[in-house]
């Protein structure tokens, strides 16, 4: 395991999805849900990877509007930019999303900086996770790693259940992760660097 | 900064130790005036640049906080006899420091002898205390003199107006941060993104940015030091990795597509449609409530001189004497006249604006 802070997590995240031409906004975005799952001390950094193996190869979805289970919602790609939409347009959003937790993250960072109220909750409408008071909650019962079918929308009451949910809250500012998954991580930044010209280096403090 | 200024004061402790040691008993010690007009050097490159462009909150917090500042001081309806003379007595050293401050580039060196040759006739105007007599006198002498002198001139005297009254600024002290937003505002509709655009960003859309000049450079982070660095478009390689520095043309693009748009579409349905507006959008929201947080130039055009970026940022930082090396890097200095360690405890030990050395 290898500690990097969390700004190192934002900008090697966002250098090396730019290293397969995702947008940069989009990156961006990913890159600060990555900073906000490993502020609450949730894993990312194989999802990243992951995410950005299956955009290459065409298997994820970047469209709100059209997403399949076989081709799901990238929400490390899109999660930002889905709950906005959904705040700002009040509607109820449903479809098929890769992996929840950037979808948490999305909905954490909104409610903190908005403080918008939202509710997320599977097929069986089950409530995954809501946000309120500018905190989320998420229900302890649920594995959000399962590619599945949601629902996402604001909402002005939560009927009360007897589940338990647990309140993310942060914990880190240094975390620690997976050495080698840290190093492809930064190889595909690496990418995104440019060999200096002579022109440019002349002046530049040479 | 605090390790810069430690970072000094050991350097003239070393000084002496080194003397000592080499010259024994016949060895004198740096006089306190002679250490302290020493500063720590700095070399300062692009790396700086896109910071600035970066984070916007934090550079209209900065900026914002300057003109309140200045807005504060020029409120001021009277001076007593002592401030006014404070005042004087700044400009003369002003004039002074400008005398000894020495670059090998020539622009700036012209604009260093404008600036002596500002200050002289100021000092020399008989008026000059009669002004500061007047009611709203700093106001009333910047007035006076505004048309007159260069914007080095202008802005030494704007560090010349705030210097003597610090207890105005205690809450602005505290205030220079900012928070960042990581999230795209909601509750803005294509009519207002429009808007925003046609108020705040007429610098951008009286760009031609059809043209090969205002497309001259581009970008890049630099393999060898992970620095950002500037090429020349159709001459470079890498511009298929440039940063996206082009807020100019980025405007314009926007404006196009919006234009073309339902007026009550929200913003937030445009971004998901067009991910690739997402960036600007969010700058131009960003930029409605702050409305300092853009370099109001093509930074990727032929006249962008990335030095005047540098030298913004490096301001906040008290860094002074100026010395642009080429468009692209500068040295500074910092602490340069600041009290030594053990000084600290004196009254007026904030008193160092513009120091100069005797008898030079």
């Amino acid at each position: 395991m290898i500690s990097v802070s969390l700004n190192e997590v934002y900008s090697e995240t966002y250098k090396a999805l730019r290293s397969v031409n995702i947008e940069w906004s989009l990156a961006k975005d990913c890159a600060n849900k990555s900073k906000w799952l490993a502020k609450h001390g949730q894993y990312f950094l194989g999802s990243i990877l992951k995410t950005a193996d299956l955009y290459k190869n065409n298997k994820i979805s970047i469209s709100i509007n059209k997403n399949t289970n076989k081709k799901p919602l990238a929400t490390a790609l899109l999660g930002l930019l889905l709950v906005e939409y959904v705040s700002a347009n009040k509607i109820t959003w449903e479809g098929y999303i890769d992996n929840s937790k950037f979808l948490l993250a999305a909905m954490g960072i909104i409610a903190e900086e908005q403080k918008i109220n939202l509710i997320l909750e599977n097929e069986q409408k089950d409530i995954i996770a809501f946000t309120k008071d500018k905190e989320i909650y998420v229900n302890a019962n649920l594995d959000t790693k399962i590619s599945s079918y949601y629902f996402l929308k604001t909402y002005d009451f939560i009927k009360k259940k007897d589940i338990k949910f647990t309140n993310l809250k942060k914990n880190k500012n240094v975390t620690k992760l997976n050495a080698q998954c840290w190093q492809k991580l930064k190889s595909m930044a690496f990418e995104t660097y440019v060999p200096e010209s002579e022109t440019s280096k002349s002046g530049a403090g040479y | 900064m605090l390790t810069v200024y430690l970072i000094r004061y050991f350097s003239i402790k070393l000084i002496n130790f080194l003397a000592k040691k080499r010259g024994g008993k016949k060895s004198l010690t740096l006089s306190k005036h002679l250490a302290k007009h020493l500063g720590v050097g700095n070399a300062t490159g692009l790396g700086m640049a896109p910071f600035l462009v970066n984070h916007q909150e934090l550079i209209h917090q900065w900026i914002y906080n300057r003109e309140i500042a200045l807005s504060r001081v020029f409120s001021i309806k009277r001076l007593d006899k002592k401030t006014q003379n404070k005042i004087v007595n700044y400009i003369h050293q002003a004039f002074k420091y400008s005398l000894q401050w020495k670059v090998d580039d020539q622009l700036q060196s012209n604009k260093i002898d404008e600036l002596s040759s500002d200050l002289k006739k100021i000092l020399q105007n008989k008026e000059l205390t009669n002004l500061l007599s007047f009611d709203y006198p700093i106001k009333t002498l910047f007035d006076f003199y505004k048309d007159n002198i260069t914007l080095e001139t202008q802005e030494i005297l704007n560090s010349v107006f705030i210097e003597p009254f610090p207890e105005l600024f205690e809450d602005l002290i505290n205030d220079m941060g900012a928070k960042e937003q990581k999230s795209v505002l909601i509750g803005f509709n294509v009519n207002d993104i429009l808007n925003i655009i046609k108020d705040n960003y007429k610098w951008a859309l009286e760009i031609d940015t059809t043209k090969p000049a205002e497309n001259y450079c581009f970008w890049y982070t630099s393999q060898t030091k992970l620095e950002p660095r500037l090429g020349i478009t159709k001459k470079d390689a890498g511009i298929d990795k440039q940063l996206p520095f082009d807020i100019a043309h980025q405007i314009k693009k926007t404006l196009n597509i919006l234009n073309k748009l339902p007026y009550d579409m929200t913003a937030s349905e445009v971004m998901v449609n067009q991910p690739e507006l997402r960036n600007i959008i969010q700058r131009i929201i960003i930029n409605k409530s702050l409305p300092y947080s853009e370099i109001q130039n093509n930074l990727i055009g032929k006249d962008m001189k990335p030095i005047d970026i540098l030298r913004c940022k490096l301001s906040f930082f008290g860094a002074s004497k100026f010395d642009p090396k080429s468009d692209l890097w500068t040295r500074i200095t910092l602490f340069q006249g600041a009290p030594l360690p053990n000084e600290l405890w004196k009254t007026n030990v904030n008193d160092w604006l513009f120091p100069n050395l005797p008898n030079v």
